[in-house]
């Protein structure tokens, strides 16, 4: 009895599936990352990340687009003003900003302005203009859109933050694929990759997959070393030292 | 090759960290001097953020110092017993220094005061030299210099607390030597120097004790004096290298041996005249960091959120 009921529900599952499945084909995205885990080794120079993807309504038709985003992890992050102190640069105003991710990079099939409506790049935060980041603690008086500006100036010179225009390939089809270069400094943790369909400009749908950059080997065990063994760590880097300094000492020892 | 510095967390080409290793060590050598008032600001000049370049200088100055002491302990030029005086001051300002670093990170002043730190005592320090050397330069070409005393008392030998010093021929009150070990404690942990730039002459000028002495028994203090200062800033901070650090010394223990051979062919006051022309021209270049308008005001602060 047991069994049968199964059953019946299993086949009413199927059923429905496969009765769904015409409907979403007409905006069916798939997509994925070249790598889902990005090791920082010791010769790590930065990588470089494939997102590929196939949309089955096909790219090639007039004002079919698409969006790539690749967002880190989100931390508090200070930007600092100087000023001239007494004829000396020193810092004196500073903005916190929370909810603002590492690192940021946008890839599009074309101009974002030409691809996507400003309601939809504004809700998702699509491109570093459009991205607003949370206002935490601020010194008073503080410019807080030149504050913003130049949080995002900085990431971008320092390539943690990308706007890439054109980026995204068509190969043919519905099959694309985008490059993204990040840095050697891209800090170690959980990302997203967001893909957006676009028709006419408006957003039809999203597929998200997801990697992660984490030190590996050698470079792993010394971070954890010196975070939870910081008495452990120090004593190693003295003796090393030390060691490196008699071994200096003896080799060259005049006879 | 590139080499990612796990504490550091960026990636810096090998021969560039051997060679910088290797041109300080040659001008430590030379000069013989630790060479870590060199070595930081270079180090943040790369792009090292300043915590990692100050704490990871630290190291390998110990690692550097130590090997020159041993040179000095074979000619019995170390004063265990005056360096155990300095150290007992050099630990309380070293960990002074420790906590006032950390308090200026969380200020977001530590990259000003570690170049005001910097601009101040290489200025004075090279100043001196310079016309200390001068000098010395012309006494040398003119006639023998007239033998002098051992060396000129002073009030400060004659504080309380009195304590011989065979070694160093001396004998003295222990308050300047802990007071001179305290404030060059504090200096290593700020800036990352071992401090013999300004303990040597301290101890001659000051103490009165022989160029020699002083040399090997500074670098004792200095080996020792670093170990702590390392030890605090890998408990307290997590910004010691260990990776950049081993770097530093392989580069830098090689370029001191040729610094030696190279410093044998000049004269003392030769040497000090282009020491003190060096730390002259540090001192400028990170001045003019502090003066000239930065290409953007705005900058992001490390490590912020963890």
């Amino acid at each position: 009895m047991k069994a049968r009921r199964t059953l019946v529900w299993g086949l009413a599952g199927l059923a429905l599936i496969a009765a769904a499945g015409p409907a979403r084909a007409v905006t069916d995205l798939a997509s994925d990352v070249s790598s889902r885990l990005i090791e920082i080794t010791s010769n790590f120079s930065g990588a470089s990340l494939l997102i590929f993807g196939y949309a089955r309504s096909g790219l090639e038709r007039e004002g079919t687009d698409l969006v790539i985003v690749i967002r880190g992890p989100a931390a508090e992050t200070t930007v600092r003003r100087k000023e001239r102190v007494a004829g000396i640069w020193v810092n004196r105003s500073e903005v916190t900003f929370s909810g603002v991710p590492d690192v940021y990079a946008m890839a599009s099939t074309r101009a974002l302005d030409d691809a996507t409506r400003a309601f939809f790049r504004q809700v998702h935060g699509l491109g570093t203009e459009n991205l607003r980041p949370e206002v935490g603690a601020a010194t008073e008086g503080a410019d807080l859109e030149a504050f913003r500006a130049a949080l995002i100036r900085r990431k971008m010179e320092a390539d943690l933050f990308q706007d890439r225009p054109g980026a995204v390939q068509v190969v043919k089809d519905g099959l694309f694929r985008a490059e993204i270069d990040l840095p050697a400094t891209v800090p170690v943790g959980q990302y997203a990759v967001d893909v957006y369909l676009f028709a006419n400009g408006a957003l039809v749908t999203r597929e998200t997959s997801y990697f992660a950059v984490d030190k590996s080997g050698i470079e792993r065990s010394l971070f954890n070393l010196a975070h939870e063994q910081p008495l452990l760590y120090g004593l190693s880097a003295i003796t090393l030292a030390l060691i490196l300094g008699w071994l200096a000492s003896a080799l060259f020892r005049r006879p | 090759m590139q080499l990612y510095l796990p504490i550091a967390e960026l990636s810096v080409h090998i021969l560039l960290l051997l060679s910088l290793g290797g041109g300080v060590g040659f001008l430590s050598g030379l000069f013989g001097v630790g060479g870590g008032f060199l070595m930081t600001p270079l180090l943040i000049f790369i792009g090292i953020p300043p915590a990692v370049a100050v704490a990871t200088a630290t190291t390998q100055t110990m690692g550097s110092s130590f090997s020159a002491m041993l040179g000095h302990m074979r000619r019995k030029n170390v004063d265990f017993r005056m360096g155990a005086v300095l150290l007992a001051g050099g630990v309380a300002g070293s960990a002074a220094g420790v906590e006032l670093f950390r308090l200026l990170r969380e200020l977001g002043q530590v990259d000003l005061a570690i170049s005001l730190a910097y601009v101040g005592f290489l200025g004075t320090i090279g100043g001196m030299m310079l016309v200390e050397s001068l000098r010395a330069l012309n006494r040398a070409r003119r006639t023998e210099a007239a033998r002098r005393k051992l060396h000129r008392h002073t009030w400060v030998h004659g504080l309380p607390l009195k304590m011989r010093f065979p070694r160093s021929k001396l004998y003295t009150s222990i308050f300047p030597p802990l007071a001179i070990g305290a404030s060059v404690g504090l200096l290593a942990a700020i800036m990352g120097v071992g401090g013999g730039f300004i303990i040597v002459p301290a101890m001659i000028y000051i103490l009165g004790m022989p160029t020699t002495a002083a040399i090997g028994t500074s670098l004792f203090q200095i080996v020792v004096l670093m170990g702590f200062t390392t030890m605090m800033h890998a408990y307290q901070n997590q910004t010691v290298d260990v990776v950049l650090a081993v770097i530093l010394l392989l580069g830098g223990v090689i370029g001191a041996q040729y610094g030696l051979r190279a410093g044998a062919k000049l004269k003392s006051e030769q040497l000090r005249v282009l020491l003190a022309l060096l730390v002259l021209a540090v001192c400028l270049r990170l001045a003019y960091d502090l003066v000239a308008t930065p290409d953007d005001l705005y900058s992001i602060a490390p490590w912020s959120g963890s």
